[in-house]
């Protein structure tokens, strides 16, 4: 489409003295790109808070030992064996877990690959016992999965020999401090002295009940020969269930699960948001277009007179019906570009000024590059009708009736 | 003689059921660089002939030739470049654009043809405009300015892109007697000076006087038509009188 110079004056003009109309749908425009920008930054922001304090200081995907699985109790000619036999079993290892190592270790998107020992423990002191969850794990891997330097409350992130970092309300509960000694008591009653390292806070109650000691020292505490979990994070959290789901193709013998599995309601309620946000924006978009078409539909009627005379001296039907294609574009671009400025000026406002959210907005591209251009298409599509009226109207129309 | 304008057995019907006949087989030549008045009572189809040789409006039949072109055939669309570049209109009710400024309307024509105007096209539009008397308005908008005044800016409009015929439809017609001639003199003068071919429609028969030849239309038909210079001022005068032009049908 080739515009011609008259055809840009011509629809500026008349945007220009059109002042009124033309405030009324540049303001729609630009206050609906602006809403929807500040709602989808808004939204993300408050999606990557919830997500990121959820699964931000925990594993993403989690390989376990299969789940408990049928045993056969009759023997092969049909005869009942052993009544005592259990019906089913559970592996208490992942056989052959370095197998599985190797093979995250060759996936892509992955940040952290960590192989763990995983428990119960009693802490007994001053009279207290307490349960405790008991993580042996790569020194190097947990520092990515559980951010041990950025959590850290007190004392340095030491896991090796007796080395331990406890929990925030382990260490609350038995007043520890980086340096003191503690006897944990396995499951089957025997135990070992560990010295506090340090004290570390993963921002909810059950991470913080546990103890994190080497991979060596759990398996040996816990009396594995393997692992009993593999813990991986991954780049971007939310293809943790499309991995997982690819993982269990590959492999039946472990048990895989997903943070969102594990996390159905927070699922569930980012869903319901992210639902409700794109509800807003649909009846936004929609109240806007039906503004730019009314209003655009009155101007070409009301235009009709100066078409009618234009034509007569010369503009073509293309001409005329692009003098309203042109001012619905003009109003979706600068409306659309005012949106975005307006919209990045309410999110700053609202965060810094008022200091209304605990979380940082997601001020993204992606945020204002729908919205915008939706605003533009529909604005567009919004002059095609009163384009359409004015390539149709012949000036003969106009001159004979006025 | 040189013809500008031939219409040969131009017809034009309205409607497609009850088809009503507003022109019937008209056959005339207009003179290249005359003024020809075209008169007629009320609904004798002096607009409609004037619109369909200013090409905003189609023939249902017979041949429209201007400047050795034919243009019989077509949609008012098609030729839209053509009355951009070679025709001129001047309408009773001066139809300026109120968005723009008297110069700015003056200057459209020459917008649409070729983009913003040249320095050399700007003094132009402004001699044009004093020598029809309203350089001192250029920018004033219509809405500010009088009727007599607005319909100036209209003949300068219809002569900025030098056209080969102007065409005008009562363009006194919605003004005083004194400020129409006053308009008129301004227009035939300007006129006359660049050898632009004028067709008026008219009801008023003192204009058409000043006419250099005359074409009476009664109910669709030319009754009559003559050079003025030819029958010479008074007997003009007494066949203006005669309005007996009628038809035998
Ligand atoms: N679009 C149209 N449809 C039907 N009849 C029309 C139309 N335009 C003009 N006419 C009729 O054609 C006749 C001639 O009209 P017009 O050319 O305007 O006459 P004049 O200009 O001489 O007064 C009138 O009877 C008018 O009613
Ligand atoms: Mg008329």
């Amino acid at each position: 489409m080739i515009i011609r110079p008259y055809e840009l004056y011509i629809a500026f003009r008349f945007l220009v003295k059109g002042r009124f109309q033309t405030l009324l749908i540049f303001g729609g425009v630009a206050m609906g790109v602006a809403v929807q920008f500040f709602l989808n930054s808004l939204i993300g922001g408050l999606q990557v808070s919830l997500v990121e304090r959820t699964v931000g200081t925990s594993p993403h995907i989690i390989m376990l030992p299969r789940e408990a699985y049928p045993t056969s109790i009759l023997a092969e000619s049909g005869q009942i064996l052993d009544y005592r036999k259990a019906p089913v079993v559970s592996d208490r290892e992942i056989l052959q877990w370095e197998q599985y190592l190797e093979w995250l270790k060759k996936q892509s998107g992955l940040k952290a690959i960590c192989p763990v020992a995983s428990g119960q423990g009693f802490i007994e002191r001053n009279g207290i016992s307490v349960a405790v969850a008991i993580k042996g794990v790569d020194p190097a891997q947990g520092a990515v999965i559980y951010k041990f330097n950025k959590n850290l409350s007190s004392g340095q992130a030491l896991l090796s020999g007796e080395s331990v970092i406890v929990g925030l309300n382990v260490a609350e509960k038995f007043q520890l401090q980086p340096g003191d000694r503690l006897f944990i008591r396995n499951d089957r009653g025997s135990g070992a002295f560990f010295t506090v390292s340090g004290i570390i806070d993963l921002g909810s109650a059950p991470a913080n009940s546990i103890v994190f000691m080497s991979l060596e020292r759990g398996q040996k505490f816990l009396s594995l020969t393997g692992i009993n979990m593999i813990e991986v994070q991954i780049l971007d959290v939310f293809k943790a269930e499309k991995l997982a789901s690819a993982w269990r193709n590959e492999f039946s013998r472990v048990n895989i699960e997903s943070w969102q599995e594990r996390n159905r309601e927070l699922l569930t309620a980012l869903r319901s948001q992210s639902t409700s946000s794109n509800l807003i924006q649909f009846f936004i978009l929609f109240s806007i277009s039906l503004g730019i078409a009314s209003v655009l539909g009155i101007s070409a009627i009301q235009k009709s007179r100066q078409l009618g005379i234009l034509k007569a001296i010369g503009v073509d039907n293309r001409g005329a019906a692009r003098i309203f294609l042109i001012q619905g574009l003009t109003i979706g671009l600068s409306g659309s570009l005012t949106g975005i400025i307006v919209g990045y000026a309410l999110s700053i406002f609202f965060t810094e000024v008022l200091g209304a959210a605990t979380f940082d907005l997601k001020l993204e591209a992606a945020n204002f590059i729908v919205p915008a251009i939706l605003a533009v298409v529909i604005s567009s599509l919004a002059s095609l009708s009163p384009a359409r009226k004015a390539a149709r109207l012949t000036p003969i129309e106009v001159i004979r009736y006025g | 003689m040189a013809e500008i304008v031939v219409v040969k057995d131009l017809t034009k019907s309205y409607g497609q059921l009850v088809k009503t006949l507003v022109l019937k087989n008209i056959t005339y030549s207009f003179e290249k660089g005359s003024f020809t008045a075209v008169i007629g009572p009320s609904g004798s189809g002096k607009s409609t002939l004037l619109n369909i040789l200013g090409l905003l409006e189609r023939p249902t039949s017979g041949q429209l030739i201007i400047d050795g072109q034919d243009f019989s055939r077509g949609e008012v669309n098609d030729y839209s470049e053509y009355r951009n570049r070679h025709l001129g209109f001047i309408f009773q009710f001066h139809y300026l654009l109120p968005e723009f400024t008297v110069l700015e309307n003056v200057l459209l024509p020459v917008w649409i043809e070729a983009g913003r105007p040249e320095g050399a096209i700007y003094r132009k539009a402004l001699e044009l405009m004093s020598a029809i008397g309203i350089s001192q308005l250029k920018d004033k908008y219509p809405a500010e300015i009088s009727g007599g005044e607005q319909q100036r800016t209209a003949i300068a409009r219809a002569l900025i892109n030098d056209p080969r015929i102007v065409l005008a439809d009562e363009p006194t017609g919605n003004l005083d007697r004194e400020t129409g001639f006053a308009v008129l003199e301004v227009m035939t003068g300007m006129i006359r000076e660049l050898g632009t071919t004028l067709i008026m429609v008219t009801h008023d028969r003192e204009i058409a006087l000043r006419a250099e030849r005359v074409v009476e239309l009664v109910d669709g038909r030319i009754c009559r038509s003559f050079v003025v210079k030819e029958e010479g001022v008074e007997r003009v005068k007494t066949l203006l009188e005669d309005r007996r032009c009628v038809f035998s049908d």
